[in-house]
């Protein structure tokens, strides 16, 4: 794909452009974290954060959100979505993939979910890769960072004082021709900077953790009864690891009565919670913690892969260092990857 | 290793070898930061750690455990937790052997994309003045860590209608507290839906004033529910002031004595109904 770059005052210019002319939100500081935020201003962007608390995926499957009114006399009627052409600027190449991740599954026929789509469709989204990646994050894994993620429109990566910029979709090339003066062809010698860049990055998480992932398709045979006891033992099952992982999607609605009409919601649900499989007569065919968590690392890293070809994970690491107990997905990586 | 530490390891060792306690539910160090741990085997208390990032409230995994004899690691806020779950019928004193360890505050958690990079002793620890547990059969000492009581406190007026906006509702800070142990919960029940989960942001501010109302007068500000929360709400400090809104109408501070019993167990008959 094309390789360009721009300079740091440029990209200045380029971000100042896109608020003018959509919404849009990026990470800025705010209640102690780095967060992605609709920008009021566009100078209150951060690009050397580390990575944001809470995935972006509450842009695409907010945490609550209003499918339809049903009036008796009228029927139903759908609202029309606020935020309609935005810009995701200067995500995690993670946080990207994990777009492309939820596209495999949510965008999937027959069931494909529209409200998504609608949103994934009004974005832009544009990368930004780490050059320092956390201690947490295992992205390295599942190919999926820390320079390029894969479900990003471009790509931007800071090379030796510019930007790299990669474009990944027809997309991505419409708004660069669109600032066409901004951009310009990257030079050889920082193409070379760029790809030893990636190698080193690469090579660099490598050394923390290397597995096979292909073995994972077989985790559900392999993993023993017994580290799911160990790790039930500990879980206190809060939502924390499903909520703010970017992947996780699981959904349950509820109806409410407003005056003359009802409205119907929905809003993140997970498979961690000891509702989630409990039926109106009583039965849940996974009644235990320890079942859960076997769903929980199962569904990510075997049966996903199975279903859509793609893995449930991207290894942001946000589960890992928010588990309130210390249940850490890497050490099914380790021990069965 | 500190010496508390390894005297914490001894004695959990003992403890197992003779089968005073067939559990011993500690601490223990892992590649993802300090977190709970449950020993089984003598051998196996090499594992257990002691220091300021021992966080979580172990006395919430006491109640599932009602028929096995237990040993248990404590801090002051922990054990004060323990003295109320006693009064409440939740645990039985006699299945537990308390190892009280003597406690100078912990750490507030360095947690994924945060912007403070330098550890910070909790807000509520600076606050607290039981270091040890007022139950114990036995008392380890510190000595590896300290900080200095300077309290900093930040007492300005919050605006809880804006920060319980940020909530997600994932319910850790339930989760993670000794109290929260009804079967059915007032917040997540369905029959009736009392505080929906989905429809407006107002909702939260119902998930957490209920909640307030149903701990105070039992909350011993251990903030096992603060520092679990992804969010960072400040929850120590709504449930402080109600606490303090407790102990001027009743005269009761949760958690002190297994002999005082708490106000709302005890019917009086000047109690408005
Ligand atoms: S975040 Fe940790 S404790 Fe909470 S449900 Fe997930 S695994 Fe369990
Ligand atoms: S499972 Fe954990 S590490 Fe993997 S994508 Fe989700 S939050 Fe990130
Ligand atoms: S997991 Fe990879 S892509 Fe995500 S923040 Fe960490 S280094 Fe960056
Ligand atoms: S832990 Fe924090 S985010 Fe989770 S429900 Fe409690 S207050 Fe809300
Ligand atoms: S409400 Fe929070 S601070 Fe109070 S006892 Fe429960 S977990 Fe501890």
């Amino acid at each position: 794909m094309t390789l360009l770059s721009i300079t740091d005052e440029k990209l200045r210019i380029f971000v100042r452009e896109l608020f003018s002319k959509r919404v849009l939100f990026a990470p800025v500081k705010r209640n102690g974290y780095f967060e992605f935020s609709r920008l009021s201003n566009p100078e209150d962007i951060i690009l050397n954060y580390t990575n944001t608390r809470l995935s972006p995926k509450r842009l695409f499957l907010p945490q609550r959100q209003l499918l339809f009114k049903y009036y008796p006399k009228k029927g139903v009627t759908q609202e029309s979505e606020e935020h309609s052409n935005a810009v995701l600027f200067g995500v995690r190449p993670c946080d990207a993939s994990a777009l492309s991740v939820l596209d495999s599954i949510l965008l999937k026929l027959p069931y494909k979910d529209n409200f998504y789509e609608n949103r994934r469709r009004e974005t832009i989204v544009i990368s930004l890769s780490c050059i320092k990646p956390m201690a947490e994050c295992f992205c390295n894994v599942f190919e999926t960072g820390p320079i390029r993620g894969t479900g990003e429109d471009l790509t931007l990566t800071p090379v030796n004082k510019v930007f790299i910029v990669e474009v990944r979709t027809p997309r991505g090339m419409m708004i660069v021709e669109d600032f066409g003066k901004l951009f310009t062809e990257a030079g050889r010698e920082i193409l070379e900077e760029y790809k030893i860049l990636i190698r080193e990055a690469v090579n660099e998480m490598d050394r923390r953790l290397r597995i096979d992932k292909k073995k994972l398709i077989g985790l559900e045979k392999e993993i023993g009864e017994e580290f799911f006891q160990l790790n039930a033992q500990r879980c206190i099952e809060c939502s924390i690891c499903s909520f703010t992982c970017p992947v996780c999607y699981c959904f349950e609605t509820e109806d409410f009565l407003e005056g003359d009409h009802y409205s119907r919601f929905r809003g993140w649900d997970t498979c961690v919670h000891p509702l989630f499989t409990k039926m109106a007569s009583g039965l849940d065919p996974r009644s235990t913690k320890a079942d859960r968590i076997y769903h929980r690392f199962c569904h990510k890293l075997s049966r996903i892969p199975l279903a859509f070809n793609t893995y449930g994970c991207v290894g942001c690491g946000r589960c890992v260092s928010l588990c309130p107990t210390g249940i850490d997905i890497k050490e099914v990586l380790e021990k069965w990857g | 290793m500190s010496s508390s530490e390894k005297e914490l390891r001894r004695l959990a060792r003992r403890l197992l070898e003779t089968e005073v306690v067939q559990l011993v539910i500690g601490y223990e160090e892992s590649e993802v930061g300090v977190r709970p741990c449950f020993i089984h085997k003598p051998q196996e208390a090499e594992r257990l750690v002691w220091n300021p990032e021992c966080r979580l409230n172990l006395a919430r995994y006491l109640r599932d455990l009602k028929d096995s004899r237990v040993g248990v690691v404590m801090k002051g806020c922990d054990g004060r937790a323990l003295v109320e779950l006693i009064k409440e019928n939740q645990v039985d004193r006699r299945n537990v052997f308390i190892i009280a360890v003597e406690c100078n505050g912990v750490y507030k958690p360095l947690k994924y994309g945060s912007l403070r990079q330098e550890r910070q002793i909790s807000e509520y620890c600076k606050r607290c003045e039981v270091r040890l547990s007022p139950i114990r059969d036995y008392v380890i000492r510190s000595d590896g860590f300290a900080f200095n009581n300077a309290s900093d406190n930040d007492e300005k007026p919050l605006n809880w209608l804006s920060i319980f906006r940020k909530c997600l509702r994932c319910m850790a800070c339930i989760r993670s507290c000794p109290f929260c142990y009804c079967t059915e919960c007032s917040i997540e029940g369905f029959k009736p839906a009392l505080v929906h989960k989905l429809v407006d942001t107002m909702e939260l501010f119902t998930f957490h004033l209920t909640r307030a109302l149903h701990i105070v007068g039992r909350c011993v500000e251990c903030g096992a529910c603060e520092s679990s929360c992804p969010v960072e709400i400040p929850l120590t400090r709504l449930y402080r002031e109600l606490n303090q809104w407790f102990k001027e109408n009743y005269n009761y501070i949760p958690g002190l004595s297994l002999e005082q019993a708490p106000p709302p167990l005890v019917f009086k008959e000047r109690d408005r109904t």
